[in-house]
């Protein structure tokens, strides 16, 4: 047995059934060993396009994504995608070619130093020249991706080694391997700290549950719900717990930060007890660290040592398995924890989501992005459709207006916000969910950037539905613009973008486009019920913004409704949007 | 500014320590003293730095911790500097 067939045996052997990748010369014996291996390789047209399509597999379906590229290139073009996984703790292995051991470090053709380009985007990597090593690494590679906190693991395999035979010896001793369990999280409950947080929560007449993309990634949103459901605890949840507790929860207040509802930002900043689970207190969330949630004493549940009391020192830190210490502090706060407590704080809650919550009558005719979105999640709540983003205006429109009962459904390049990975995370999603609807939305600036991977969907005959909202813009940026940068506009205009109705046909995809809100049922009907993949191209007003806005460094109290000085599209601005109606 | 001296216990393969000098970079810190070599334990390799930052040494200890190949990881106070030093 080569190095390359024990790969693909040892995929097997891990469950692995899909791969997505692109080939070339240092990677070419383990293509070789694909063939007839019945593991499905998925071809996609950019090393970029199939790590991302990896990680949307991996996200969607709890399992392992696994990307393939050779050297050089392929290895260096799959780096931000692995960059992605390791800012979203996603589950991915990245095995790349590397050129022959004896020609490593001379600068060989396609020859990069991948192992120590990784280092700063992995959880872990490996460079193997030895083929006694294989299988120890590729192992330990397979685990340590999804135990703990699950991340990515690059293995770069040098060409000799995919060739070389493996000793029969290594081969007897890699069985042994199989059940090492490297999770390291499993500490022992601290019975001390759980009393306290139970004894926090009891005492509070304004407690609060912030959920982080952790709760799903554990499998841990079913106690959540059940939790929020007994003591009737408000709830907010960052960008990647969006889903965690379904958003249809009377106590989900939505999503919290720069872009995060009024409800949700008023109740962090005045909530007395912030009860944070699997979440990492990023910037975009928190706002400025000094002035978030002053009033509150944190609990903090994480499996990472390192992210408790990071960036905000928490009064009770519980590490661990998130499933066992939801359950035991349930059990804690059964014995003394009354709802009652905090009723009056629940219902201002409830008041501030119903009487501060989005509104969609937009008076013109023209498409409001909100409002199509809002109309295409109640169009899907009965498919449980999968959402891939974008980065970008979309990308905030739909974590605000659109619906999600499972954070696998939501999938959003959140901490690394990489433009690109909506299209071919949708794809990688199909791929682990053939039955169910899987949507892009994307942006004319994002679907640019791994356009190609429209060839991938037909080549594949997978029915991806590419939502795209064009301004014409590269409209974030133009926003800040506007906002922070006395509208000096540098390099946002995207006026010349290319017919992409065109371009759909000229992939074989079919597409149409809208410009009308008097179309958008009409056509949603027709993008959700087509059978194969359908790109609908929805032109929206250029200077829509994503309100409310916290600007960068402040308080979330200091959110903003809409530009003052933004004279050109005041009147395209919903009356309602005006923030004297806002705040009433 | 505060200087905190660890000293660390790696499982040895390569770029152990170059892993481990990256981190400590990227999170904020200036190496003033780098001291590695093979350790007793089997496959084992001690690196002792002594690291001076504005930023609190208490979460690098924690992310220290989190890299794959690090076994253990032991921070002294800076008054115990001069004796966790001498002894190298």
């Amino acid at each position: 047995m080569r190095g390359a067939d024990y790969l693909i045996k040892t995929l097997k052997d891990h469950q692995v059934d899909t791969v997505f990748g692109y080939p070339g010369g240092a990677i070419m014996p383990v293509y070789d060993a694909l063939l007839g291996s019945g593991v499905k390789h998925v071809l996609c047209r950019h090393e970029q396009g199939a790590v991302f399509a990896a990680d949307g597999y991996a996200r969607s379906s709890g399992r392992l994504g696994v990307c393939i590229a050779t050297s050089g290139p392929g290895a260096t073009n799959l780096i931000t995608g692995i960059a992605n996984a390791q800012m979203d703790s996603v589950p991915l292995l990245a095995i790349t070619g590397q050129v022959a051991s004896n020609l490593i470090g001379t600068d060989a053709f396609q020859e990069i130093d991948t192992y120590g380009l990784s280092l700063s985007v992995v959880k872990h990597s490996y460079l193997v020249t030895r083929i006694e090593d294989l299988p120890r690494m590729l192992n330990e590679a397979i685990q340590l991706a999804q135990s703990g906190r699950p991340g990515p693991v690059l293995v770069d395999i040098a060409k000799d080694v995919q060739m070389a035979t493996m000793p029969a010896t290594t081969l007897a001793f890699c069985d042994d391997l199989r059940p090492k369990d490297l999770a390291t999280t499993n500490v022992a409950m601290n019975s001390a700290a759980l009393h306290s947080a139970a004894e926090l929560l009891a005492s509070s007449k304004q407690p609060l549950i912030y959920a982080g993309g952790g709760v799903g990634l554990s499998k841990a949103s079913e106690l959540l719900t059940a939790l929020v459901d007994q003591f009737k605890v408000p709830t907010v949840t960052t960008l990647k717990g969006i889903g965690a507790l379904p958003s249809s929860h009377p106590y989900n207040l939505g999503m919290l930060g720069m872009h995060g509802t009024k409800a949700a930002n008023t109740a962090v900043q005045e909530c007395d007890v912030l009860l944070v689970a699997g979440a990492r207190l990023d910037d975009r969330a928190t706002g400025d660290l000094k002035q978030f949630a002053p009033n509150a004493k944190v609990i903090h549940i994480d499996c990472d040592q390192a992210e408790i009391s990071k960036l905000r020192l928490a009064d009770v830190s519980l590490l661990g398995d998130m499933p066992s210490i939801l359950t035991s502090l349930m059990n804690a706060m059964s014995h003394g924890y009354k709802h009652e407590t905090a009723h009056q704080w629940r219902y201002r809650c409830l008041q501030n989501k119903e009487q501060l919550g989005f509104r969609y009558d937009a008076p013109f005719s023209g498409i409001y992005a909100p409002a199509l979105l809002k109309s295409l999640s109640e169009k899907c709540q009965q498919r449980q459709a999968i959402v891939a983003c974008d980065v970008g205006q979309h990308q905030m429109w739909v974590a605000q207006h659109m619906q999600f009962n499972s954070s696998s459904h939501h999938l959003s390049s959140g901490g690394l916000g990489a433009m690109g990975y909506g299209l071919p995370a949708a794809l990688g999603a199909k791929f682990a969910n053939p039955d169910r609807t899987v949507i892009t939305v994307s942006g004319d600036g994002s679907i640019m950037m791994n356009i190609q991977e429209l060839a991938t969907l037909k080549r594949y005959s997978i029915a991806v539905k590419i939502l795209l909202l064009d301004n014409q813009r590269l409209g974030m940026v133009r926003q800040w613009q506007n906002l922070f940068f006395e509208k000096r506009f540098s390099e946002v205009d995207l006026s010349d973008n290319p017919d992409f109705v065109e371009i759909a046909h000229a992939f074989g995809v079919r597409s149409t486009s809208i410009n009308q809100s008097s179309q958008i049922d009409t056509a949603l009907d027709e993008f959700l019920s087509s059978e194969e993949s359908y790109l609908l191209h929805v032109s929206i007003d250029p200077d829509d913004n994503v309100w409310p806005l916290v600007p960068p460094g402040k308080s979330n109290s200091d959110y903003i409704e809409e530009n003052p000085t933004e004279s050109s599209s005041s009147s395209k601005i919903p009356e309602h949007k005006r923030p004297e109606e806002a705040t009433q | 500014m505060s200087t905190n001296t660890f000293k660390i216990i790696v499982r040895q393969s390569a770029g152990s320590l170059e892993r481990i000098l990256r981190l400590v970079r990227h999170r904020g810190f200036d190496v003033n003293y780098c001291l590695a070599r093979e350790e007793s334990l089997e496959n084992g390799m001690s690196v002792t730095l002594q690291l001076s930052s504005e930023r609190s040494a208490d979460n690098l200890y924690h992310q220290l911790h989190k890299l794959v190949d690090v076994v253990e990881v032991h921070q002294s106070k800076p008054s115990r500097l001069r004796s966790c030093l001498g002894n190298e």
